[in-house]
């Protein structure tokens, strides 16, 4: 604490010299490594248990070798034995390097307690030695050199602490990045999961309640780009809940793309559902308003289980790529993050980095899944790009629909480039009056970034593959609508208008597996 | 499945359960306390201190701390529900055995 370093016979006028660095040094000393090395030994001690555990198991794996031949008892034993020895070594390296920062932080501290009382002893010497009946100020004044010289070496060592103290605590966080329950969450969900998932440890609602945690953070943030985007994707969850009962933050990432940050919404439970659907959005959305793509998630979630009544749906609501144009909902970005969220628009170059992230997010939301689930994608305008992208990868899912579309990207020249889903089940929609997914389009990106590249084929090109869903808009086209209801042909190219209506039907019936149900236009 | 087409000594199933069983039991101190689920003593928010780097540390630490927990309970559970099936395998085997 600061106010012991400064008790004492100190003239005032030496806490007034030092004010500069008392903040700093009290901020420093206030640190309570104590406290952190608590936790670590509490951690320890869990490692200890864990490991102690897996010996225990490892008997059993001994046991079954000798009495029981079938292969499955012994595999899932030693997958348990395993997990603990891992997670018990994941814990010790957690709990060492704990004690490493605290070790930094008391040297930092001892030090700074010591630098701090000498520079006070000696300041208090110089101020006293002014001659009796000179005013103290005329004292300072006539020593402003010494002191001059004390203060900056004082804020000097200060400033090097501070620096030393931060170190240790960013190395501490980036040595914590590893989630011990990510391996014993395989043991109980996802593919090679020994046991299937249940609703009390179910790794869906425990990472929903760990972004939640993130999320609530930040709503009390004094940064203006993390309040806003925290409080809109607080109020997207609360949509999401009032539509489904169950809403669950499976991405939450502030600090992503320039501080567009990236988070997705599963409407339902995720990890108890039959059929899984994630819809990516186009451009001109943001995460700090995710309720054109919850709403949409909800209305295919309702409408895949009033198709098949008794079935479990959740449909997330990704937000988790570079989307162009977004910044008019971000907050402050900088000139060139503006300029180049305009430029991102008009080339197919976000959504291949988006499809990359997509890809591994699917990967981990089928990780919190039942291993029978079905995984549709469902992209609209550039986040139909981005599921395109996505496809490419090989992270299997059971079907992609490409809604209103500028084109499948680069690398994507007909179905059989997807290595993640079956050609028979690629759908693509594509209302006639929607200008994005006119060659137009294309031709004018092409053009105005003076690239060939584009946005690659259109996916509802019979030369494409995909089969196009035989369904119309909901928005009505024609000479009268325009005149009498001002509507352009850029409504036509909603989200709303591509997940509603017949559409919507179609979608819901690919999202349950019910293909026959689609209605596909003749080729 | 009958014990015809596997080599089966159930004796040494219902020991593989009672390891699991001490597993379980080991890892149900460390995770629960009276029956509620610990979840591990939590960091003030400004621990290590009030700054961003002091505050972000404390979070994650937090974050872990309660991921340690998570991960005790589940092995737990998966070492309970092991075990409870070994016993109902070997039971299941020596039924067979006795109808045969």
């Amino acid at each position: 604490m600061i106010g012991p370093l400064l008790a004492g016979p100190v003239p005032e006028l030496a806490r007034l010299v030092l004010a500069d660095c008392t903040d700093a040094i009290a901020e420093m000393m206030a640190i309570r490594p104590t406290e952190l090395r608590s936790t670590a030994e509490r951690g320890r001690g869990l490692a200890g248990a864990i490991r102690a555990s897996g010996t225990q198991a490892d008997g059993a794996s001994w046991e079954l070798a000798r009495g029981w031949s079938a292969v499955p008892p012994r595999l899932a034993t030693a997958r348990l034995v395993a997990t603990c020895d891992r997670v018990a070594d994941l814990l010790t390296g957690h709990a060492q390097a704990a004690e490493v920062a605290c070790q930094v932080i008391e040297q930092t501290q001892q030090a700074l307690a010591a630098e701090t009382q000498t520079a006070v002893a000696q300041l208090s010497r110089v101020l006293q030695a002014a001659p009796a009946g000179v005013p103290a100020l005329l004292g300072l004044a006539g020593n402003a050199g010494t002191i001059m010289g004390l203060v900056v070496g004082l804020g000097q060592r200060v400033r090097a602490h501070r620096v030393a103290i931060d170190s240790a605590l960013l190395s501490l966080a980036g040595s914590l990045t590893s989630d011990p329950a990510a391996e014993a969450d395989l043991l109980r969900a996802g593919p090679t999961a020994v046991l299937p998932p249940d609703p009390v440890q179910n790794p869906a609602s425990r990472t929903d309640l760990r972004n939640r945690a993130l999320l609530e953070a930040d709503k009390h943030s004094g940064d203006l780009n993390r309040l806003v985007l925290a409080s809109g994707v607080q109020q997207s969850l609360d949509l999401a809940r009032s539509r489904s009962g169950v809403a669950q933050l499976l991405v939450y990432d502030r600090a992503a793309y320039h501080g567009q940050g990236r988070a997705a919404i599963a409407v339902g439970d995720l990890t108890t559902a039959d059929n899984i659907a994630v819809v990516v959005p186009g451009i001109g959305s943001s995460p700090t308003d995710m309720s054109g793509g919850v709403s949409s998630a909800a209305d295919l979630r309702d409408e895949a289980q009033k198709q098949a009544p008794g079935s479990r749906s959740a449909v997330v609501a990704w937000y988790g790529y570079d989307i162009p144009m977004s910044t008019g909902a971000d907050i402050l970005p900088g000139t060139w993050t503006s300029i180049n969220d305009a430029l991102a628009a008009l080339s197919a170059d976000n959504a291949v980095e988006g499809g990359a992230a997509l890809s591994s997010d699917v990967q981990t939301f089928e990780t919190m899944a039942q291993s029978s689930r079905r995984t549709t994608l469902l992209g609209f305008s550039m986040g139909s790009t981005t599921v395109s992208q996505a496809a490419r990868f090989d992270v299997p899912v059971d079907g992609v629909v490409l809604m209103g579309s500028p084109g499948a990207g680069l690398g994507a020249r007909t179905v059989e480039d997807y290595r993640a889903v079956r050609p028979e089940n690629v759908y693509a929609v594509k209302y006639a009056f929607d200008p994005v997914t006119l060659p137009e389009t294309d031709l004018f990106a092409k053009m105005m970034t003076g690239s060939t590249k584009g946005f690659g084929p259109d996916p509802a090109d019979p030369a494409f593959g995909a089969k196009e869903m035989a369904v119309s808009s909901n928005e009505p086209m024609n000479a009268r609508s325009l005149l009498t209801t001002g509507k352009s042909m850029l409504d036509q190219h909603s989200m709303t208008n591509y997940m509603s209506g017949a559409a919507l039907a179609a979608e819901a019936a690919v999202v349950n597996g019910a293909t026959r149900r689609v209605p596909v236009k003749k080729k | 499945m009958t014990a015809m087409d596997l080599e089966v000594d159930t004796t040494l199933i219902r020991r593989a359960a009672a390891d699991l069983e001490h597993a379980e039991t080991t890892l149900g101190a460390v995770t629960y306390a009276g029956g509620c689920r610990r979840q591990g003593p939590a960091l003030s928010p400004d621990a290590l201190g009030d700054s961003d780097a002091g505050r972000q540390a404390a979070a994650v630490v937090n974050l872990r701390m309660t991921s340690s927990f998570d991960a005790a309970a589940q092995l737990h559970t998966v070492a309970r529900d092991l075990g409870d099936r070994l016993r109902t395998a070997a039971l299941t085997f020596d039924r067979t055995e006795t109808a045969g």
